[in-house]
């Protein structure tokens, strides 16, 4: 252990070391001021996310990226920073105003994203799976917390019940799985993974691995066999906390679970990819239908997100030819999810401030006649409820063209047909909120939110959220090299 | 020789003791079975030779952890109209099944893993000084991970546990 190796260790993960750092003396200084420190972390908390994400920008355009023993450094690693942090920036631009109405702002609410984002960034960060899990883990406690952080509704403290619970078990057999492939191969670098192959004696255990580890990341995802905990648990978090949960979390899971297909290639030709299409129809059928009898426009937003995950997945799917996942195909994942963040984070942002009496109002009837009174915000969320369906200026058509496009070109046309009837199914349940705020008329007693003034943390992350879902509909050429250069590193 | 017959000895108490400790009604009892579990899975640790380990599951799980259990079931209070007996029925036995299925489909094949050692253990494998040499140098990153983890978990309960 000499001093150039912890110079090098230092450098190469400089942006993560930031937000490490930064959590600390966030929550010292909730310390300092006890009673009044809660706005003060918050202020706190996005300097260091902003200059987190400043360095990872660094790091990207000066391409000084340097990988370094168990921390795996090159251009999707930064990608993946760069949405991760850019979600917890923005998700505590988010809760600002949605604590203040529950009194409930708090410096443990900043260290605990911050925390948690440390943890997202080591879960695919490094390619030893000790390290993936142990980010895993860090991310999700913070998380669960996160979740049950409005204690006083008891649909908070039930989810986070619920959440921990099922998490845990999920963890376990991610666990396991890992555990069975050290057994197998005596390694847990996904370096070395990528160069082993089955023989004789050792056909079943690594396999068995493999579907022990997938089913762990499925779960994390939110794919179907393992979506049931997702509506309960993104409708009893606070509003802000889902919106997180919906974007970072999986981004991260996703990260990894795109590095581990790369480097899984010992197994036989069919053996994950059918597994994947399977889950992809699954979650595409399971996601849409279910979001269309909702009458919560919170839980309709959670079988929505099932459905993103489903296009996501599908993505990866056509990834697989002859058996063998080829990260090209990777490079829209990307695109897609760029696009994802921006809409889903604006969606959150507006369901955040729908809250009546320190209880949060998102039936589809509260939204009655906002159209008329608050022009601005219903525009803002019509803009991102026609990108989650996938109509032409927004980033979500863009987003779906270029994965089903790709996906026509690997020769999957029967999950293309499946994935365009599925958005148009989507149509209903997207456009009802629309109908809701511009064709009810207004009602005599309008919810209390409608009149109430936006904070302005909210109201940036709003129109920063709208301008990028048009911007990137609009533009997205540049935006798709990115992800390609980013993909590239797969290689 | 000796050492197969401790590894079942050993074997046989872990398994045995965690099944008794999952068909006991009483929270108690399960938890002082639990700590009876540990002890097997530490001799399992001193057959790996892996001697420091098995001190820590002692002094840490057995000792430590499992005594805070036992506070915390005894805080709770439970009256015997709390305790439930569980009855079996059709979808328990068929999830059982089903579990039991798996685990004999993974002894099968354990069983006939043959794998040869994949790198020798160094001198001081197993020992106090080569665990934390190995945590302070090579693991140095998730050794300081895992400190941050502890630290979310503390932040965490305060955070819940706190009063309004």
């Amino acid at each position: 252990m000499t001093l150039e190796y912890l110079q090098t260790l230092f450098y190469a993960g400089l942006p993560l070391w930031v937000v490490t750092g930064g959590g600390l003396v966030c929550l010292t200084l909730d310390f300092c001021w006890p009673k009044k420190g809660g706005r003060t972390v918050f202020i706190a908390g996005v300097l260091v996310l902003a200059t987190a994400l400043t360095l990872a920008f660094r790091q990207w355009a000066l391409g000084d990226i340097v990988a370094h023993d168990l921390l795996v450094a090159d251009r999707v690693t930064l990608f993946f920073i760069f949405i991760v942090i850019f979600v917890g920036l923005m998700s505590l631009f988010n809760s600002y105003s949605y604590l203040k109405i529950h009194e409930n702002v708090s410096g443990e609410y900043v260290t605990l994203t911050l925390f948690s984002i440390v943890g997202m960034i080591f879960l695919f960060a490094s390619d030893h799976l000790i390290v993936n899990f142990i980010g895993l883990e860090t991310m999700s406690l913070a998380i669960y917390v996160l979740v049950g952080s409005n204690k006083g509704d008891s649909r908070s403290n039930e989810a986070a019940i619920k959440y921990y619970v099922i998490g845990s078990v999920a963890s376990a057999i991610l666990l396991y799985g890992i555990a069975l492939l050290y057994a197998s191969f005596g390694t847990f670098r996904l370096h070395d993974l990528s160069k082993m192959n089955l023989f004789p004696g050792l056909e079943y255990l690594p396999r068995i691995a493999v579907v022990l580890i997938v089913s762990g990341f499925l779960f994390k995802l939110a794919i179907v066999p393992f979506h049931f905990w997702v509506p309960d648990v993104y409708e009893g978090a606070p509003t802000p906390v889902t919106g997180f949960m919906a974007t970072g979390v999986k981004a991260a899971a996703l990260a990894l679970f795109i590095r581990l297909l790369t480097a899984l290639n010992y197994l036989p030709e069919g053996a994950v990819d059918k597994i994947l299409v399977i889950c992809v129809v699954a979650t595409l059928l399971v996601g849409n239908l279910g979001a269309i009898v909702q009458d919560n426009v919170k839980r309709m937003l959670a079988y929505s997100s099932i459905a993103h995950a489903g296009y996501l997945l599908l993505g990866l799917a056509v990834g697989y030819q002859d058996g063998k996942f080829n990260p090209e195909a990777a490079s829209a994942v990307l695109f897609y999810l760029i696009g994802y963040t921006f809409m889903t984070l604006g969606a959150f942002a507006v369901l955040s401030i729908m809250v009546e009496e320190k209880r949060e109002a998102t039936h589809f009837s509260d939204l009655h006649g906002l159209g008329y009174k608050r022009p601005g915000l219903a525009l803002a969320f019509t803009l991102f409820m026609i990108s989650l369906l996938g109509i032409p200026p927004t980033v979500g058509f863009a987003a779906k063209y270029v994965v089903f496009s790709n996906a026509v070109k690997n020769g999957y046309i029967g999950l293309v047909v499946l994935g365009v009837l599925t958005s148009l199914i989507s149509a209903y349940y997207y456009l009802r909120p629309l109908v809701m705020m511009y064709f009810s008329g207004v009602p005599d007693k309008p919810r209390s939110f409608v009149n109430a003034p936006i904070h302005f943390s909210l109201m940036f992350s709003l129109v920063f959220c709208a301008l990028a879902v048009v911007y990137l509909g609009l533009r997205p050429d540049d935006y798709l090299k990115l992800a390609h250069l980013a993909a590239q590193a797969f290689k | 020789m000796s050492e197969t017959i401790f590894f079942y000895i050993f074997a046989v108490i872990s398994v045995g003791m965690v099944l008794l400790m999952i068909f006991q009604t009483n929270p108690i009892v399960s938890a002082l079975y639990l700590v009876f579990g540990f002890f097997g899975v530490a001799g399992l640790y001193v057959l790996l030779s892996a001697p420091f380990v098995a001190v820590l599951q002692v002094l840490v799980y057995a000792g430590a952890i499992m005594v805070l259990f036992l506070f915390v079931l005894m805080l709770l209070n439970l009256r015997k109209e709390d305790l439930v007996y569980d009855r079996l029925n059709w979808r328990k036995i068929g999830v059982g099944g089903v579990a039991i299925l798996f685990l004999g489909f993974l002894a099968h094949h354990f069983t006939r893993i043959q794998i040869q050692p994949f790198f020798d253990l160094p001198e001081n494998f197993g020992t106090p000084e080569g665990v934390g040499r190995l945590l302070f140098t090579t693991y140095l990153i998730p050794f300081e991970l895992v400190s941050i983890l502890l630290l979310v978990a503390i932040i965490g309960a305060v955070v819940l546990g706190k009063r309004q």
